[in-house]
């Protein structure tokens, strides 16, 4: 049974279904009970998924439709990005409570889900365009979700202008693919591909330039980065963290889809391009985050250079075994500790009312366990070994020594050797420095959330191996 | 059979979450808790120590375990553990100065002390970690846990300026290690596709691939040794830690420079080292006399003791890199006996810090009849740095000059290198212990307490033991240097 | 019996050592056991010392090994040989009488515990030194000897004004040339400590060919010598390890420390600054000597490390007496003449390695250096009773003591007399010798250093005379009428210091009567041992007896220098403050006074420099240049950072103020965003595709990877 079919079906009808709970209950209770039942919906997809990919991945074929294909990338980033979906789901419990109709809120959450999943098994341009547009419009309301908040509402805003203008360069982009080769299937591409004049190189070129660009601003690339951190300032921190661990990620999957997949047949030279976007955002990211007054510009920052670190491995994909193996680990990896750091974001803010980073002095006796949870959370985006964002780092570096860019290497490596100045501050703020002292209560609801994210960060970082394994069979089998 | 590395590994990290979870209902509890763990592992260290030596072949590896695949398709990437001729003394050394500092920790450390033990001991197991490890990943792994309870200790228990300190030292060390693992993977990807150390040391490696790599190595080494001009995280560091990190940091954590320096550099790059070897050997004299020199001026006694540590690490890194016998082996004795006499050093102008309230020399007068039992130990300690032969000191030093002469690079200027040691401990020792008292009032200084005095004294027992029964250590360096320098003739 | 004569020469040097580790204990029970005990010690170890004499003047030889650094087989033992057998007895014994003697000198001193294990410690080392069969054994004394001298220089660490060495205010070139005890204790120990780096450059070196520290193995196997000499290195390694004895025994150029020591408690000065550690060098010289000399395959190879040796000790005893003449503290004569005295010792040494008959010589310094230990440390002790009981040290302001002290002014006549080397006292023949064996040099340098020898034997005599003429004749000076106002009488002193100085003086006297049988056993002694232990050494017979000219010679130095001596300060007929008008006199004078500029010289030289240096390292390169360069990076990325802030911040801030500004409702967000902010953002988008358009064609065009 195919599992993209599957979440169609559990998450949307979920998604349809929570609005209703409106009709039914009392207004204190609908928001508990909308989070309740799409937290299940969330799990019963997660476990469908860990199913598929753990207990069988073998007899996965690929899907009796052209539009999607069934297989270990897909579940790969489904796996991730739901996982993201779930944890925000569960904070946003404590996060959201008694805000103005929460079940739409959760309602939304699930729909963006379903999109990125979708996006993460479709192989057909229509599709993607479409999962595209499912993934993005919840995104833009949530953003804007707290409705007296200026700020959100100006995010909201900006990201729906940028948001559009991407689409928008994204259908452009494929109609010309579909101008130049009759088909929007990638696979069906790559075969009517021999027919291509030569004459149209410029504009398949264009054509991949405009999907870039498309693809870019989720992926929070620079030049295509601008709205990132009033966005993510602006929205509802859980949002911020949905946004920058999940809808990313989905970007990634369509762009190793479309770029490793169909482009290559346009015999383009695209490596020194990323290769040249990956150093930007790496070192923009890493000198903009570094002097950050507020935690969620930082992390803003900081997810663009992480953005670079994968764009590493989409540069080496054809090159080395590692490129994108090397991707797939960094986009699970970064998708935990981004959803954890915005999540210690939210919770703070939440407790303290403040996003400033100097809110943030002697919060080590002030909030104790966040604090704790928070250390391993940017170690491990700092890449410090045994924690699973070295793993990651460490495969995507050695991908691009051996596909031959070594400097591009070097330019990492110094890059999270400089990025380890602004996590250390947090931690330097949070332990070293003396701020109030009066004890903040800690939701237990964050507490388990930010100690499964920790278990995870940390299980993966000490036994890397399964996830790894993952990752590789998923690049293997990608055609 | 047992796998006594591993236990020795594991048991001071998980150990140290138990310490932190007492420290918060006994304090007391804490500390004779990690005292007990910090024994057990010295105990384990010494059975180790004991095996190789009686074993003879100071070159085998011993307590192999493994390797056993990590990521298993990610090839090379193993679980790879075993002790030779030059962990050995390294680990005994770090296991021994753990339980001393942690009974040195009794007085002197006042404040959260279950998170400091428990940072402690999480410090201990990874630093056994990095000294048993024979995968350079692994190795790499452990080499930055050590970082992160050393940033902290020194970070909150610090002196003044310990935020800094702290901060400084993190910064500087990471980005030394972050470059040495991008040596390493340079090896990985053009060597050989492993990174178990082994099995890279049977390989042959081109030779432009050992000159990058020993590069990138030699920065992220040496930044731990630390050579100049890597080394201004030390003072600070130092300076602003408290004592008995101050012990670890100089003892230990230096060590794992020099570690690296024989195990990667000499070991994996031996054409490399060989070609190149006098460029350390320069870098190394300078760091020697560069240390001693601005030791020299110093006021405060803490950064004084702190760049004599540079000094005799100068003299390590030159021992090594002249590739003979005596140069690896007097260099493995003499981190050795430095680490123990540095450590006393370090303990004590602690305690001189808390009785007199100043570490500034000029301000210490007349320590000899206000504090006899501290200036006493402060003269040995100094004579045990300077090389007078009452101490094994005098031994590695000696081992150090016969390298420079059997090596013909003209580094025998280097062996006058040893007055100018003596010329600053001379020198502080006279304007501390030996000067007259000034103001009366203050005369009435509390000494340190019995109990510190034995603690101490500790510290001196296997300086003496080895000056007598030399060959209780040389007997397995040596044979590991014969060997790996075999290795490099071949 | 055989295996427990084996175990003597252990113990003799180990005794002390325990003893010095036992004196804390003894000191907690009660401090007279705690002196007693100390004293007992040592004289356990003199009695074990002397048992060994019999066999040894039987020219026997007792060697016992035990390994040692097996990785390196080195082993460690004892060597018990006529040499060090006689050497160990002096030291020994001597340090037995000064022990007693600083019963009474220390007597009431504050933390003797110090004093007492220090001394103990010191006389373990010593006799290690003399006993040890290797040289890396030998160098662990050298060094102990070295550091407990350091410690009981400055054993008055309060450094009082009264324990100054020197006279306070008296400067060279603006260095002052008064040191405290603690200042002076440093000194003597970095200076010794230049010597032993280079003594142990040298012991290396050798090691490194020859393969053994043992001296034995050094004289059987003479094959490394050649291999050195091959290299070149043979007089250089030679002269290295000399260096370690100029640094011990206070050669020129490493002289000056010991001058200074006198800082020390008189007793200190007596054992280590006169019989014993200044002597060590000279027994290392009597040790290696013949082993080089040996080991050479030509006498050119050896002459030229004979004649430096012959050389410096020559210079520093004229160099040393000329300063004793004009010192102005008892003790600092007498510290000037030890170093002038070891200045014959050295001498006598070269001449043996350079003339056909070795012994001569090595017997001649070796006598010397038994009557100069007697008569010198004798010396010491009563300079100690003097300023006891005068409370000064300074030679003019004593005088006239000889009624008051009759007993020390009999004893310390003899000894200095004998210093001087008046007949039929022990420094007269053993300084005869000396000379004599000067002339047997085949060299040119024979005569000339002949002279020289013969003249500095004169000053000798002369400041000997003068310093008994200021002590004890003529009337008191005003500060011992002062003091007698005081109420302090000028009294004898004590037995337990008398009848050690005392019994050294009729030592001296003895071993003068018996002067030239003494010599020759020793040199019969002593030859024996070479000839069985070196094959190279050529021994003529019997000994060379009493040589006319060298007999001559310093029997007029006595005479001359005695009278001139004599006319000045014994009889007072002249006035010495008339000849000091005399400029050249004067001017002289004045030049010795200040150490002929060699210490100022240093100081500015050594001290200086490396402080000035080591300033200007730390401030320039380590404030300076590193620590700039790792600061600058930080804040140079952090500025840059700061300026993106700056950029991103204005867009968003100004955006936010400017709602806030307007009102809160979202068409008032629109308006805003339309008037301009998010057009950039736009622009930006792109802008970034076109660049991107704009280097992908051109990567298209220039053919890259395409």
């Amino acid at each position: 049974m195919d599992t993209p079919i599957l979440l169609i079906l559990i998450l949307g009808s979920t998604a349809l279904i929570i609005p209703a709970i409106n009709l039914i209950l009392k207004r204190e209770k609908q928001g508990k009970a909308a989070a309740v039942i799409s937290i299940i919906s969330l799990s019963l997809s997660l476990l469908l998924i860990i199913y598929q990919s753990v207990l069988t991945p073998l007899d996965l074929k690929p899907s009796s439709s052209l539009l999607f294909r069934n297989d270990l990338m897909g579940l790969f980033f489904a796996f991730s990005v739901i996982i993201v979906s779930l944890f925000v789901t569960i904070a946003s419990l404590d996060y959201m409570k008694n805000q103005p109709n929460e079940s739409v809120y959760y309602s939304l959450i699930l729909f963006t889900s379903l999109g990125m999943s979708l996006l993460a098994f479709s192989v057909d341009l229509i599709l993607i365009a479409v999962s595209w547009e499912l993934m993005s419009i919840p995104t833009y309301i949530l953003t804007g979700f707290k409705k007296q908040d200026s700020k959100s509402n100006e995010a909201a805003i900006k990201y729906f202008i940028m948001g559009s203008l991407s689409t928008g360069a994204i259908l452009y982009g494929i109609s010309l693919v579909y101008g130049m080769t009759g088909t929007t299937n990638l696979f069906r591409i790559v075969e009517e591909s021999g027919r291509i004049a030569n004459d149209f190189y410029p504009m398949g070129i264009l054509a991949m330039l405009l999907l870039v660009a498309g693809f870019g601003m989720k992926m929070s690339i620079v030049p295509f980065h601008a709205w990132i951190p009033d966005t993510y300032e602006g929205a509802p921190t859980t949002i911020s963290a949905l946004l920058s661990a999940g809808t990313k990620k989905s970007a990634f999957v369509i762009a190793i889809r479309v770029f490793v997949i169909a482009l290559p047949v346009l015999q383009l030279d695209w490596q020194l391009t990323f290769a040249i976007l990956s150093l930007l955002s790496m070192t923009f990211g890493n000198i903009a985050a570094l002097t950050q007054k507020k935690i969620t510009r930082m992390l803003a920052y900081s997810s663009i250079a992480q953005a670079g670190y994968m764009l590493i491995g989409l540069t080496v994909a054809l090159k080395s075994d590692f490129g994108l193996t090397g991707v797939l680990f960094h986009v699970f990896t970064h998708a935990i500790m981004q959803t954890g750091a915005f999540l210690v974001a939210a919770v703070v803010a939440k407790n303290i009312g403040s996003v400033d980073l100097d809110s943030y002095k002697g919060l080590g006796s002030r909030m104790p366990f966040t604090s704790f949870t928070f250390i391993f959370i940017l170690l491990a985006l700092a890449g410090v070994p045994p924690l699973n964002g070295f793993w990651s780092k460490l495969v995507l570096f050695t991908g691009a020594i051996d596909g031959g860019f070594t400097w591009l290497a070097i330019a990492g490596l110094l890059n999270s050797a400089f990025s380890v100045g602004y996590y250390a501050w947090i931690i330097k703020r949070m332990y070293l420095d003396e701020g109030e002292i009066t004890k903040v209560n800690e939701s237990s609801i964050f507490k388990v959330v930010l100690i499964s994210i920790t278990i995870i960060i940390v299980i993966t970082g000490i036994f890397p191996g399964p996830i790894y394994e993952f990752a590789r069979l998923a690049v293997a089998n990608l055609n | 059979m047992i796998p006594i590395l591993s236990i020795m590994i594991f048991v001071p990290i998980i150990a140290a979450i138990l310490v932190y979870f007492i420290g918060r209902y006994s304090i007391k509890g804490a500390r004779i808790f990690a005292l007990i763990v910090s024994t057990i592992i010295l105990l384990f260290a010494l059975y180790s120590y004991a095996r190789v030596l009686e074993s003879g072949a100071g070159q085998d590896i011993l307590f192999e375990e493994g390797p056993w695949d990590w990521i298993p398709t990610f090839s090379g990437v193993d679980y790879h553990l075993g002790i030779d001729g030059l962990s050995a003394p390294l680990i005994l050394v770090s296991a021994f100065l753990t339980v001393l500092v942690v009974l040195g920790s009794w007085e002197l450390i006042q404040t959260r002390q279950g998170l400091y033990y428990a940072l402690i001991l999480l410090f201990a197991g990874s630093v056994i970690g990095v000294f048993t490890s024979l995968n350079l990943l692994l190795f790499y792994v452990f080499w930055e846990i050590v970082l992160i309870p050393m940033f902290f200790l020194i970070g909150i228990w610090g002196g003044s300026r310990r935020k800094y300190a702290s901060m400084k030292f993190l910064l500087f060390t990471y980005v030394g290690s972050i470059i040495m693992l991008l040596g390493f993977i340079i090896l990985y990807i053009f060597a050989a596709p492993t990174f178990d150390i082994k099995d890279l040391s049977i390989v042959q490696i081109p030779f432009w691939v050992q000159t990058i790599v020993s590069i990138a190595t030699f920065i992220g080494f040496g930044v731990k040794l630390p050579v100049v001009p890597f080394h201004t995280w030390l003072p600070d560091a130092h300076v602003e830690a408290p004592a008995p990190i101050s012990v670890l940091l100089a003892g230990v954590l230096l060590k794992m420079g020099g570690y690296g320096f024989i195990r990667v550099n000499v070991t994996l790059l031996p054409e490399a080292s060989a070609e190149y070897g006098w460029i350390f050997i320069i870098i190394g004299i300078f760091t020697m006399f560069y240390g001693a020199l601005v030791a020299l001026i110093q006021k405060d006694l803490k950064r004084m003791i702190a760049l004599t540590s540079i000094n005799h690490m100068g003299f390590v890194l030159l021992g090594i890199f002249t590739l003979n016998l005596y140069g690896i082996s007097g260099a493995i004795f003499q981190m050795f006996n430095h680490a123990v006499a540095i450590g006393l050093l370090f303990m004590l102008s602690g305690y001189i810090h808390e009785q007199t309230g100043t570490r500034e020399i000029p301000l210490l007068k007349g320590l000899k009849d206000k504090i006899p039992r501290t200036s006493t130990l402060l003269v040995l300690a100094s004579m045990a740095g300077m090389g007078v032969p009452i101490f094994a000191s005098f031994l590695s030093e000696y081992m150090g000059n016969l390298m420079e002469l059997k090596d013909s690079k003209g580094a025998s200027i280097a062996s006058f290198n040893s007055t100018i040691p003596t010329k600053y401990k001379i020198w502080m020792l006279r304007r501390t212990v030996m000067s007259p008292v000034e103001n009366k009032e203050s005369n009435h200084l509390h000494d340190i307490k019995t109990f510190s005095l034995i603690h101490l004294t500790l510290y001196l027992i296997p300086l003496v033991i080895l000056l007598i029964m030399p060959w209780l250590i040389l007997n397995m360096t040596d044979q590991f240097a014969e060997s790996l320098i075999s290795l490099i003739g071949r | 019996m055989i295996q427990l004569l084996e175990t003597i020469p252990w113990l003799v040097w180990l005794v002390p050592i325990i003893g010095a580790l036992l004196t804390p204990i003894l000191a907690s029970i009660n401090h007279k056991i705690r002196d007693y005990g100390a004293c007992l010690f040592t004289l356990v170890s003199a009695i074990l010392a002397s048992l060994l004499l019999p066999a040894a003047l039987k020219g026997e030889t007792i060697h016992n090994q035990i390994p040692w650094i097996t990785a390196l087989n080195i082993k460690a033992g004892v060597l018990a040989d006529p040499l060090s057998v006689i050497m160990a007895n002096v030291v020994a014994w001597l340090s037995f009488l000064i022990m007693i003697y600083s019963l009474g000198y220390m007597h009431g001193e504050h933390n003797l515990t110090r004093f007492w294990f220090f001394m103990n410690f010191f006389i373990g080392n010593m006799l290690l030194i003399v006993l040890s069969d290797n040289f890396l054994q030998l160098f662990f004394g050298w060094e102990g000897v070295g550091l407990c001298s350091y410690a009981l220089i400055g054993f008055w660490h309060n450094d009082e004004i009264k324990n100054y060495v020197g006279t306070p205010g008296q400067t060279t070139w603006g260095l002052s040339q008064a040191y405290s005890p603690s200042q002076a204790g440093m000194k003597a120990f970095i200076m010794t400590k230049i010597g032993d780096v280079s003594f142990l450059i040298g012991l290396l070196i050798l090691y490194y060919y020859a393969g053994t520290f043992d001296f034995i193995e050094l004289g059987e196997k003479t094959g490394w010598g050649k291999e050195i000499a091959s290299i070149g290195l043979f007089v250089p390694v030679a002269v290295l390890i000399f260096g370690g004895a100029i640094g011990k025994s206070a050669q020129f150029p490493l002289h000056e420390w010991l001058p200074d020591a006198m800082a020390g408690p008189t007793a200190v000065s007596a054992l280590i600054h006169a019989a014993t550690m200044v002597k060590a060098g000279v027994f290392l010289v009597a040790r290696v000597g013949p082993i080089f000399y040996n080991a050479a395959a030509t006498a050119e190879q050896i002459s030229p490390l004979f004649i430096t040796i012959a050389s410096i000790g020559i210079l520093t005893a004229f160099l040393a007496a000329t300063q004793a003449a004009v010192a102005k503290e008892v003790k600092k004569v007498l510290a000037y003449s030890t170093v002038s005295q070891i200045g014959f010792m050295m001498l006598g040494l070269g001449a043996a390695g350079l003339s056909e008959d070795f012994t001569s010589g090595y017997t001649a310094s070796f006598f010397h250096l038994i009557s100069h230990a007697i008569f010198k440390a004798s010396l010491f002790m009563c300079a100690g009773a003097l300023i006891h009981s005068t409370g000064t040290k300074y030679l003019n302001e004593m005088g006239g003591l000889k009624k008051y002290m009759k007993y020390t002014f009999i004893s310390m006549f003899i000894v200095s007399a004998s210093l001087a080397g008046v007949p039929f006292l022990s420094g007269f023949w053993s300084k005869d010798a000396i000379l004599s064996a000067t002339l047997q040099m085949e060299s040119s340098l024979a005569t000339p250093f002949f002279i020289l020898a013969v003249i500095t034997a004169l000053i000798t005599a002369f400041y000997s005379f003068r310093m008994i003429g200021l002590v004890f004749f003529g009337n008191k000076s005003e500060h011992l009428e002062k003091r007698e106002k005081q109420g302090h009488s000028i009294h004898e002193s004590s037995k337990v210091m008398l009848i050690p100085y005392s019994i050294l003086a009729a030592v001296t006297i003895l071993i003068g009567l018996v002067g030239l049988l003494f010599e020759e056993s020793l040199h019969s002694v002593l030859s024996i041992n070479l000839e069985e232990k070196f094959v190279n050494i050529h021994i003529v017979e019997e000994a060379s007896g009493i040589n006319s000219i060298a007999l001559l010679g310093s029997l007029t130095a006595v005479g001359v220098g005695g009278l001139v001596a004599y006319y000045y300060y014994i009889s007072r007929k002249g006035d010495t403050n008339v000849i000091l008008k005399n400029k050249l006199i004067g001017g002289l004078c004045r030049f010795f006074e200040n150490r002929w500029y060699i210490n100022a010289i240093y100081y500015k030289i050594f001290v200086n420099s490396t402080l000035v240096l080591s300033k200007s390292v730390f401030r320039t390169l380590e404030l300076g240049i590193i620590d700039k360069i790792s600061m600058s990076i930080a804040s140079g990325s952090i500025a840059f950072s700061n300026l993106g802030r700056k950029f991103d911040s204005n867009i968003i801030d100004g955006v936010s103020n400017g709602i806030s500004n307007i009102s809160q409702n979202l068409s008032a967000v629109f308006r805003k965003i339309q008037t301009g902010i998010t057009e950039e953002y736009v622009f930006m988008y792109i802008a970034g595709i076109i660049v991107l358009a704009l280097l992908f064609f051109y990567m298209l065009i220039m053919g890259i990877g395409v």
